[in-house]
């Protein structure tokens, strides 16, 4: 998802494409944590492979300087306005016919025999993108059509989505894309050249490149609350555990039907660990070992605060509501957590001047080091259907125009249309939708920025001084931004087991928070998550733990 | 209950397709009918069967063969013809989790509480309905209680939700006089409750239309007779409707039984969260997380190959157990 960059991107693309829960709904299966012993690679054994491949070369695009630069660590480049895109490729990708199976996180769009958009898109490409559009519940689709033996060209593979045992369906179906990718082979494609080795890595499974990576912010949850709403009690930002819970309960007034906070247990139990100064998920200690955040004492106090919370009656009281994002903008719920802080674009769809706030995480209570718990860096990777060098060459360079920065040509194209036609430009010079471009556009441009993206950008046309807001916000948490130590490297049994073990172990959380379990039993849960597949995760994790890892003081 | 068929005989059938009559059964044989000639003179008849056969064919007895990756450790990229094969680790794996477990006696707690608190219902209501004397009234009620069953589950929690939610109606109106809110719709102790008045309220009047059509068929000179003998209200209804209603009755209740573990999908998914796991899982809510979103398709279709296992010996039990009552239950062995 080139999100920053986008716009109409709709709020549902939280729910999709972020790993952790954006809607207070726990991601996945209840189930048993096995589904059998048929793993074509050996536990591991794929991490220690990926570890010695050698990424591809980076050669940054040199397009207009921004006005706000990003910086290595991740700081996104921002842009107050459109600049005059220059072209990134030199003749069109296609020869024929490609397909693709995506998934779209906005309203759906015609489909390609009825959407003008569409067709000008597949001319610029030279022959035809035929996208099957998936519109919910991508895995059941996706293993569906995988069951079926009938794959499409370029099959977008999510991370975190909890599509099970990645490394034997890749090795049994999929092309391997190291001989034209690895090193300085990729030159030849410099759009993908230029996707930076942090996000690169997302796309090696057992030392092996299986597709162009996509960037997405590298920025994690945060919470963003109603400005006017939180200026009443003295502003969202806090200095202690007490001041946000005075604060939140101050703001609470369910005899209007006004509540606090969005009933995401999940994501606001991820808020109050941060301020408790644990990871989301893995940290490395000094002694070469990793240790997961269910199992800290910090995290069973942030389970405490949380469910504290929940008997304030601060949570909006049902448990089910679709329109939450609206509800924060008219006032009725005062803080959601988003998944990221270019999400601060997504209530001008929703009220044009609506103005929020982004939280930067403090301390519970003196003496603690609050953190901020960076992204995953990207939405996965697009794997290509095995086929021979030509059809392969075409789909690199197919995936080469598609990942065309902020800034080409090719980048407006697939973003906003043609000028005239889907598009016009407003005073500024920043492309803005017409009425056609509205219709077709956004469901066909979701659908293609999961499946291949540039680096991202932040440019939110018409709302320049926001720009500037959300840089300076995300400086912040960068200084206190940690990355999981796990980031980059890949483990089988997370990918077999991690999907259910979490989603058992998350139902249990919810059912604590909500007063339905008690805190006393979280170390039994914790005790079954690590036999559901926490602990071999955990050893095939620190198999693979880089030299140079980060060290977390815990 | 009393099945008409066609005669097995070559006789015409009426050209219009009237309902024709058994002939009396003599004993004696006919000269067995050409099986062509019976093709031809009935070829009406089974073109008319082709759709719902072949329906039935290639979407309940092809996918039946699919149970067979119960018994592998099946994956999608493998097929079924690559997948290992695995025996009952599937089945015994599913007793050794907690949550299947959970699932299970969701399923058939939930299931008492329908059984009990829902299914008389539809015919109370239609004895209710038929006791209507205006025809117009009559209708109009009836049209009033079976149109829920048209609506959606998402609509129809939506709908309990704006009224019974922790911002609902209801809740709200509470919290106006100053009382506390009640979690009518997150409280998982009484959630069978919940789960139960949504029931009824959706289905009880669809489901009351079987009752009603058996109602009609009772001979009113009954009720005229025993009226004249000065039977009551009451009276009439135990010793005329109810015994008339019987054979519906028990038919009815074997069918449920049979199909007692499939409380529902939607209803359950859709609160889940509302209730938590705890409450909620029942066995179809498991084989829909941990078979499709969970990758896990063996396991997930060694529960439902358990489910209905437990249903086929179910339905069985009960109307072999119709069949001591002297019911006619759902079949009957052909008498000899």
């Amino acid at each position: 998802m080139s999100s920053s960059t986008n716009p109409h991107l709709s709020r549902r693309s939280l729910l999709g494409a972020f790993g952790l829960i954006t809607a207070g709904v726990s991601l996945a299966s209840c189930g048993s944590g096995s589904s059998g012993t048929g793993a074509a690679v050996g536990a591991g054994e794929g991490a220690a492979k990926s570890a010695a491949l050698k990424l591809p070369t980076y050669k940054e695009f040199a397009g207009a300087a921004p006005d706000f630069p990003g910086s290595a660590e991740g700081l996104q480049a921002g842009y107050r306005k459109m600049p005059t895109p220059v072209a990134s490729t030199t003749a069109p990708p296609l020869k024929g016919r490609v397909t693709a199976l995506s998934q779209t996180f906005d309203t759906v769009a015609p489909g390609m025999k009825d959407n003008a958009y569409w067709q000008r898109l597949n001319a610029a490409l030279g022959g035809e993108l035929d996208m099957q559009i998936v519109i919910d519940d991508y895995p059941a689709k996706h293993a569906t059509i995988l069951a079926s033996d009938d794959l499409p060209d370029l099959m977008w593979l999510p991370p975190n989505q909890g599509i099970p045992n990645v490394a034997p369906m890749l090795e049994a179906k999929f092309q391997d894309l190291t001989p034209y990718l690895s090193g300085d082979a990729v030159l030849e494609y410099p759009n993908l050249a230029a996707l930076k080795p942090e996000s690169w890595k997302t796309a090696i499974v057992n030392g092996k490149i299986w597709g162009a990576p996509i960037p997405s912010t590298p920025f994690g949850q945060v919470m963003h609350g109603n400005k006017t709403m939180w200026d009443q009690v003295g502003g969202l930002q806090c200095s202690s555990g007490a001041e946000f819970m005075e604060k939140v309960k101050e703001l609470n007034d369910p005899a209007r039907n006004v509540f606090a906070l969005q009933p995401a247990y999940i994501n606001v139990l991820h808020m109050v660990s941060q301020w408790f100064g644990v990871l989301v998920n893995w940290m490395a200690t000094s002694d070469g070992t990793l240790v997961h955040r269910f199992e800290t004492d910090q995290f069973k106090a942030a389970l405490d605060f949380t469910s504290q919370l929940f008997r304030a009656g601060v949570f909006y009281p049902d448990a089910n509501v679709p329109d939450i994002s609206a509800r924060l903008v008219n006032g009725t719920v005062a803080a959601e957590v988003n998944s990221g802080p270019h999400d601060s674009r997504k209530y001008w769809d929703l009220k044009p001047d609506a103005q929020t706030e982004i939280l930067v995480p403090f301390a519970f209570e003196a003496g603690i080091t609050p953190i901020y718990n960076m992204g995953y860096g990207t939405v996965g990777f697009t794997p290509f259907k095995k086929a021979d060098e030509g059809k392969i060459r075409e789909l690199l360079s197919l995936v080469n125009w598609l990942s065309a920065p902020f800034g080409t040509t090719e980048f407006l194209q697939k973003n906003y249309g043609t000028e005239g036609e889907d598009y016009t430009l407003d005073s500024e010079g920043n492309p803005v939708l017409n009425k056609s471009g509205l219709t077709n556009i956004p469901g066909v441009r979701s659908a293609l920025n999961i499946m291949t993206s540039p680096e991202n950008v932040l440019f939110f046309p018409g709302h320049a001084d926001d720009v500037e807001y959300v840089h300076q916000q995300e400086q912040k948490l960068i200084a206190m931004g940690w990355r999981s130590a796990t980031a980059g490297t890949f483990s089988d049994a997370n990918t077999k087991y991690g999907p259910t073990a979490t989603s058992a172990f998350y139902d249990k959380v919810v059912d604590i928070v909500t007063g339905r379990a008690k805190l006393s039993e979280l170390d039994a849960a914790v005790a079954r998550w690590k036999k559901d597949g926490g602990d071999r995760i955990r050893k095939e994790y620190e198999a693979v733990l880089p030299e140079d890892v980060r060290i977390f003081p815990i | 209950m009393p099945v008409t068929t066609r005669p097995p005989s070559g006789l015409a059938a009426p050209p219009d397709g009237a309902p024709t009559v058994r002939p009396a059964q003599d004993g004696t044989s006919r000269p067995p009918v050409p099986w062509r000639t019976r093709l031809r003179n009935d070829r009406q008849m089974l073109l008319m069967m082709v759709p719902g056969v072949a329906f039935l064919l290639l979407f309940f007895y092809v996918p039946i063969l699919g149970n067979v990756i119960a018994f592998q450790d099946y994956q999608p990229y493998l097929g079924i013809r690559e997948s290992e094969w695995v025996g009952l680790d599937n089945f015994i794996g599913l007793f050794d989790d907690p949550d299947f477990l959970n699932a299970f006696s969701n399923t058939l707690y939930l299931a008492a509480w329908q059984l009990v608190f829902f299914f008389p219902i539809p015919l109370l209501l239609a004895v209710a309905v038929d006791s209507l004397v205006s025809g117009r009234m009559r209708r109009w009620f009836q049209s009033v209680v079976y149109l829920p069953h048209f609506l959606s589950w998402v609509l129809v929690i939506a709908l309990f939700q704006q009224l019974l939610g922790g911002a609902g109606l209801v809740n709200n109106a509470l919290r106006h006089l100053g009382a506390d809110a009640i979690p009518f719709m997150t409280n998982p102790d009484t959630f069978p409750l919940l789960v139960v008045a949504q029931l009824v309220w959706k289905d009880a009047g669809w489901a009351m239309i079987i009752f009603l059509a058996a109602l009609a068929s009772i001979d009113t000179s009954l009720y005229e007779a025993a009226a004249a003998d000065g039977a009551g209200r009451w009276r009439r209804l135990w010793h005329i409707t109810l015994p008339a209603l019987r054979p519906v009755i028990v038919l009815l209740l074997i069918l449920r039984i049979g199909d007692i573990l499939s409380v529902g999908f939607e209803q359950f998914i859709l609160q889940r969260d509302a209730v938590g796991a705890q409450a909620a899982e029942v066995l179809d809510t498991f084989t829909y997380y941990s078979g499709v979103v969970g990758g896990g398709w063996s396991v997930g279709t060694a529960a439902g190959l358990f489910k209905g296992l437990i249903g086929l010996v179910l339905i069985l039990g009960a109307n072999k157990l119709a069949h001591t009552f002297g019911e006619a239950g759902i079949y009957q062995k052909r008498a000899s």
